[in-house]
């Protein structure tokens, strides 16, 4: 096997996914954050049912996810129609539905580490911030979050690694549009079919370093001591 | 606010344990309470703090209703300017002792100079840099307390704040909580289950029982009225007095009531004050007639108005009326039968100063 340069097709399926791991990594925190928050807090009877259905994701076939999600894209069906409506595009076969896609399936890579740093800060520091007269929310921002900091970092690093990576629901829903949907996985997958190893391994090389790096960034910042943070 | 009173009437069940707290209180100086633990004592300033909701009642503060029935009015706590200093103390641990005073202070719209005269007021010059992690107990205390203050509260819950602390980090704090009231202007609200505590810091105590209060009253009789009912070794006796001098020289404070003098080992307080003496039952011996060269400075004398035999042990709890004030002593029985003391008889209580926590 020798060493190949990336192909400009596959510098371009390696940036989409760049920008596909980004823009999921953000919409997440924004989502994640406030669900994780509402887990932790929750008493309700209806909690286990609901951490059931966010972690579903990981345990689900991808291809079985992607299938309902083609289904709930189609224009016929009301979320497509929607979109169809709102846009003038489609979800299915397109980068917004690759989106889409990637915040539901890497959903539990978000909440579950900001749910178990959030209960691990537990309600004394908050408690001690309202008698101070911190709001809710100041209390949230200037006390929970920063000693939560921790459970941010294994959020932001495993929903961005685990959609880098992603195979099965981008094939169901995004088929392999360059520019568009082309993703690396989906590029590697392309070369091995047509017996382009060295081109397979010059992505997989690439997407393994990143995921490393990702991994190794976490690992080195959750072992510091102290919290010295904020 | 002319009439800053507290006013609670709040039921809630717990698990164990069914509360309904009923208090009028005029909000000044320091309120001691005590109680056993699980009594309730922590509730019961977590409802005034609105950390805790009652199932039903109302909670008023001056001309402020706090809570209302289960579905009226609930300020929420960062509402009702209440500081309360938790019994772990609870510092932010990301944030330096610095940080944790500020963060109280922006958000109180506390000045620099206020800021300063805590810092002073607490000794946390040398600790502003420093972790929570890398204090003492002691001085975690002191900053918490101090971040307490810096939040400007109409009113100060103080949960067991020396139970953590070793006896000689309590003699640490015990003068700053002592000086809090009048230094800063601020009612204290102070839970603990040590009596002698509350003898020390209280002016009026409410008494917890089975989630009920009695009181508030004045200390030194709600105290007594308390213990009681606790006979054996535990038993003490509180007297309400009032700093008569003080001999620097010998290191001693001489403290009156009635017609008596009582020797204590000097303290913070200047002649004219009000002081409440803790005087364990252990520490009191009898004696028929006034001793003559002995080391002991407090001889009371006095008439023997109750005896009771612990027929179970080698004790017996003797009570005697000194000038109005009940002071209790626990002797042997067979002290007791030799001397023939009964009800009715004069006898001199002997206490050693070196008994009195300072």
């Amino acid at each position: 096997m020798t060493f190949t340069e990336v192909s400009s097709p596959d510098l371009a399926a390696l940036w989409l996914t760049v920008r596909l791991a980004f823009v999921v990594t953000v919409i997440l925190l924004i989502i994640a954050t406030p669900a994780a928050w509402a887990l932790s807090r929750m008493r309700s009877r209806f909690k286990p049912v609901i951490e059931a259905v966010v972690a579903l994701p990981i345990v689900l076939p991808p291809t079985v996810l992607g299938f309902y999600l083609l289904v709930a894209f189609n224009p016929s069906a009301p979320i497509g129609r929607f979109w169809v409506d709102a846009t003038g595009d489609t979800l299915a076969f397109s980068f917004a539905g690759l989106v889409v896609a990637s915040v539901i399936y890497s959903l539990p890579f978000a909440v579950q580490p900001l749910q178990t740093a959030f209960e691990a800060v537990g309600r004394e520091p908050l408690e001690a911030a309202a008698t101070l007269g911190a709001s809710p929310l100041d209390a949230f921002v200037t006390v929970a979050a920063p000693l939560a900091v921790r459970g941010f970092a294994t959020a932001i690093v495993l929903s961005f690694a685990h959609t880098l990576g992603e195979f099965g629901v981008v094939l169901m829903v995004g088929g392999n549009i360059p520019g568009e949907t082309r993703v690396v996985s989906i590029a590697i997958y392309e070369h091995v079919e047509t017996l382009q190893y060295a081109e397979a391994n010059a992505l997989a090389l690439t997407l393994l370093g990143l995921s490393f790096s990702a991994l190794l960034f976490t690992y080195a910042f959750n072992r510091r001591p102290a919290l010295h943070v904020g | 606010m002319l009439d800053d009173a507290l006013e609670i009437d709040a039921r809630l069940a717990l698990r164990d344990l069914s509360l309904s707290f009923r208090m009028e209180w005029k909000a000044e100086g320091c309120l001691g309470v005590v109680g056993a633990s699980g009594a309730g004592k922590t509730t019961l300033l977590r409802l005034i703090a609105g950390l805790e909701r009652p199932d039903d009642g109302r909670i008023r503060f001056g001309d402020e209703i706090w809570c209302s029935g289960p579905d009226g009015v609930f300020a929420p706590p960062h509402r009702r300017r209440v500081g309360f200093v938790f019994q772990d103390a609870r510092l932010f641990p990301h944030l330096s002792v610095d940080g944790n005073l500020r963060y109280a202070a922006r958000r109180a719209g506390v000045g620099p100079d206020k800021m300063m005269e805590a810092v002073d007021a607490f000794g946390l010059e040398p600790l502003l840099d420093r972790r929570p992690a890398t204090l003492s107990g002691g001085e975690r205390q002191r900053a918490a307390i101090a971040r307490a203050i810096l939040s400007a509260p109409r009113l100060l819950l103080l949960d067991e704040p020396l139970s953590a602390l070793d006896a000689g980090r309590r003699r640490e704090i015990l003068p700053y909580l002592d000086a809090l009231p009048r230094r800063f202007g601020v009612p204290i609200i102070l839970v603990s289950h040590n009596s002698a505590e509350i003898a020390r810091l209280a002016d009026n105590t409410a008494i917890l029982v089975d989630g009920r209060i009695e009181g508030p009253g004045q200390t030194a009789a709600q105290l007594n009225a308390y213990h009681a009912a606790t006979s054996g070794r535990e038993a003490f006796s509180v007297i309400a007095c009032r700093v008569e001098r003080r001999n620097d020289e010998m290191s001693l404070t001489h403290v009156r009531f009635g017609e008596y003098m009582i020797s204590l080992p000097a303290i913070g307080q200047h002649p004219g004050d009000a002081i409440n003496v803790r005087i364990d039952a252990r520490d009191v011996a009898l004696s028929l007639v006034p001793p003559d060269k002995l080391s002991i400075r407090n001889v009371l004398p006095g008439t023997i108005v109750s005896i009771e035999n612990d027929p179970a042990g080698p004790w017996a709890t003797a009570t005697l009326d000194c000038n109005g004030a009940m002071l209790r002593a626990i002797v042997t029985r067979a002290a007791v039968a030799d001397l023939g003391l009964r009800p009715g008889m004069g006898a001199c209580a002997l206490i050693k100063s070196a008994t009195f926590e300072s």
